[in-house]
């Protein structure tokens, strides 16, 4: 496909129905296209609504309607009328034939389980509705695709990995994990098992997802579809919401509110995983907030070994061992409650006082911070969300801006660090 | 020819409303008058004797809203409306959150032409897919596609202008 061509068909890029896998293929590989393509992202954001707007009132009364049964007493005519059409017309046999199709699905994530822990390397290309300068923990449904890039070798009894989205990267040397952006000078090494990059963690570990999904499907608790032909098998998962503690989409609360469908693309032949998409259905339509490209196992080579680790650029921070810090001063940071934390930062960034938070700022740049955030208000703090899959809270504030403007800002805390004290974790 | 029950009809009200009322609101720039609009649509589709002649019902009622906007512009061109600063239910956006949307995205869609502005509204403020778009103007997904394309990108290089 030409530039050209990829601009004439941008419109397929914002369909809610389709969109061509041969345009996400384009911008994979051009970078003006896949900017051309964030700008008019940011254009479809600007223009379209984000304050609630529902309608006052309504009514649903019939105009010159017959006098009628009520309408709660016609749902329950219905349902019994519905309950006695089944028992009498084979509700057992579609019972036979939704056990058999949980069955299917149950043999065919098993097989694909066994056939991805045999995978001793893989590369994919996985877009997901995220934000380019958030970490990589985070899916936001109202954002555009962000694309990142994942390769994964298993040696040994060591996990070697590499994740990159635009100039955010980390990589896993089996030892340490490293995480640095071309274009910061700050970079961390963190400790090899602390989880820094959340839904990928599972991706990394993909045969473990398919394990998942056969437990699931062995309980039936989900609706399976299958669909065969001559090399390959799709099967869509539907489950109901807050009934499926999805290990990806666990890792937001909020996402398990929403009912969802899960769609593996399994090859016949070696029962390995080709692709994946994962859909929330809100208000009955669906939206994709992840989706795979190219899962690659045609690697010779370990590709996750071949990344350099930019060592000699970058100011490195080793996150392994941690900062000193007062034993008064820590004993006070560790009786923090998230909130007494958030507030007490966001304060010292207002205020132009950074060093008062230095020990939870440890990633920040913080005179950049104190720039960015100069005439700033805190009200105060809103609430504290806490989401299963997350190791942190989420804190909810209110403030001014310097125009005098109410905005709600939202920070990840987390404290399982060596000091146990509250620290921010990704944007704010 | 399709039967369309008055509880099959209310069923898609209840889906749509919303977003119908959405729609009404930032083609009219009234919340009150936008409300009364969807309420009427529904009452003149229940009425309607020829409502089994409708092929496609959900794009009917955008047609029907489409026109119902046009007319009003025709006939009150010289009215006043009142402000959108009344009945929204909002949990997290003040008022003044929204009118700065409002005022917004409306200065933003009046540098296009009708034909797209249209497109781009039902997309991003109806949640309508190109193919439902396509049923509802009348003209084929393509011709849709085309529309949405340029309206984007002659926003898109007003906005890198005005950044320049």
């Amino acid at each position: 496909m030409t530039c050209e061509e990829f601009r004439n068909r941008i419109a397929e890029m914002f369909d809610f129905e389709h969109i061509g896998n041969d345009l996400w293929k384009h911008i994979s590989e051009c970078d003006n296209c896949r900017n051309y393509y964030a700008e008019c992202c940011t254009v479809v954001n600007f223009i379209t609504p984000k304050a609630k707007l529902e309608i006052p009132h309504f009514t649903f009364e019939k105009p010159c309607s017959k006098r009628r049964i009520s309408r709660p007493m016609r749902y329950l005519s219905y349902a019994a009328l519905a309950i006695i059409a089944a028992l009498f017309a084979g509700v057992a046999v579609r019972y036979y034939d939704l056990s058999n199709t949980a069955q299917a699905a149950t043999q065919a994530f098993g097989n694909a389980s066994l056939a991805m822990s045999e995978v001793k390397n893989f590369s994919a290309t996985i877009m997901v509705r995220t934000r380019p300068q958030d970490n990589f923990n985070f899916i936001d449904i109202d954002a555009p695709f962000v694309e990142h890039t994942l390769a994964v070798t298993h040696s040994g009894d060591h996990c070697l990995w590499c994740i990159s989205k635009g100039n955010h990267h980390v990589v896993c040397d089996g030892m340490a994990q490293y995480q640095w952006q071309d274009d910061v000078a700050k970079a961390y090494i963190s400790p090899y098992d602390e989880n820094i990059i959340g839904i990928f963690n599972v991706l990394v570990n993909i045969g473990q997802l398919m394990d998942y999904e056969m437990t699931m499907a062995k309980q039936s608790g989900n609706h399976y579809d299958i669909a065969r032909s001559d090399s390959l098998l799709t099967l869509t998962v539907r489950s109901v919401q807050k009934e499926s503690p999805n290990p990806i989409l666990k890792q937001h609360n909020y996402l398990t509110q929403f009912d969802n469908e899960r769609e593996y693309v399994f090859d016949i032949p070696t029962n390995r995983l080709l692709q994946m998409r994962y859909c929330i259905i809100d208000d009955g339509k669906k939206q994709i907030v992840l989706e795979s490209r190219f899962i690659d196992y045609n690697h010779d080579t370990a590709m996750a070994q071949t990344i350099k680790i930019p060592t000699t650029q970058h100011e490195w921070i080793d996150l392994r061992s941690d900062i000193e810090v007062q034993p008064d001063r820590l004993t006070m940071l560790q009786h923090e409650t998230p909130t007494e934390a958030a507030t007490r930062i966001l304060t010292s960034i207002f205020g132009q006082n950074t060093s008062t938070a230095s020990e939870a700022l440890i990633l920040y740049d913080t005179d950049q911070l104190a720039d960015t955030w100069k005439g700033y208000k805190l009200i105060g703090a809103k609430e504290t969300i806490h989401s299963e899959g997350y190791a942190g809270v989420y804190v909810v504030l209110e403030v001014i801006s310097p125009h005098n403007q109410h905005n709600t800002i939202v920070i990840a805390l987390r404290n399982d660090n060596p000091l146990r004290i509250w620290r921010i974790d990704g944007g704010i | 020819m399709k039967h369309h029950d008055a509880d099959k009809i209310t069923e898609i009200f209840r889906m749509e409303q919303n977003n119908l009322f959405r729609l009404a609101c930032y083609k009219i720039g009234d919340t009150d008058r936008a409300a009364d609009l969807v309420q009427d649509l529904f009452i003149k589709v229940l009425n309607n004797p020829d409502r089994d002649d409708i092929k496609d019902l959900k794009s009917y009622l955008y047609q029907s809203l489409l026109n119902a906007c046009v007319s009003i512009f025709r006939s009150a061109h010289n009215a006043t409306f009142v402000p959108l600063d009344n009945n929204i239910i909002d949990d997290d956006y003040n008022n003044d959150d929204f009118m700065q949307e409002y005022n917004t995205i409306t200065a933003t869609l009046q540098q296009i032409p009708a034909e797209q502005r249209d497109v781009i509204m039902l997309h991003t403020i109806g949640n309508k897919s190109f193919a439902e778009i396509a049923e509802i103007v009348g003209t084929p997904v393509a011709t849709v596609k085309s529309r949405f394309r340029y309206g984007i990108e002659k926003i898109r290089k007003t906005l890198n202008n005005n950044k320049l």
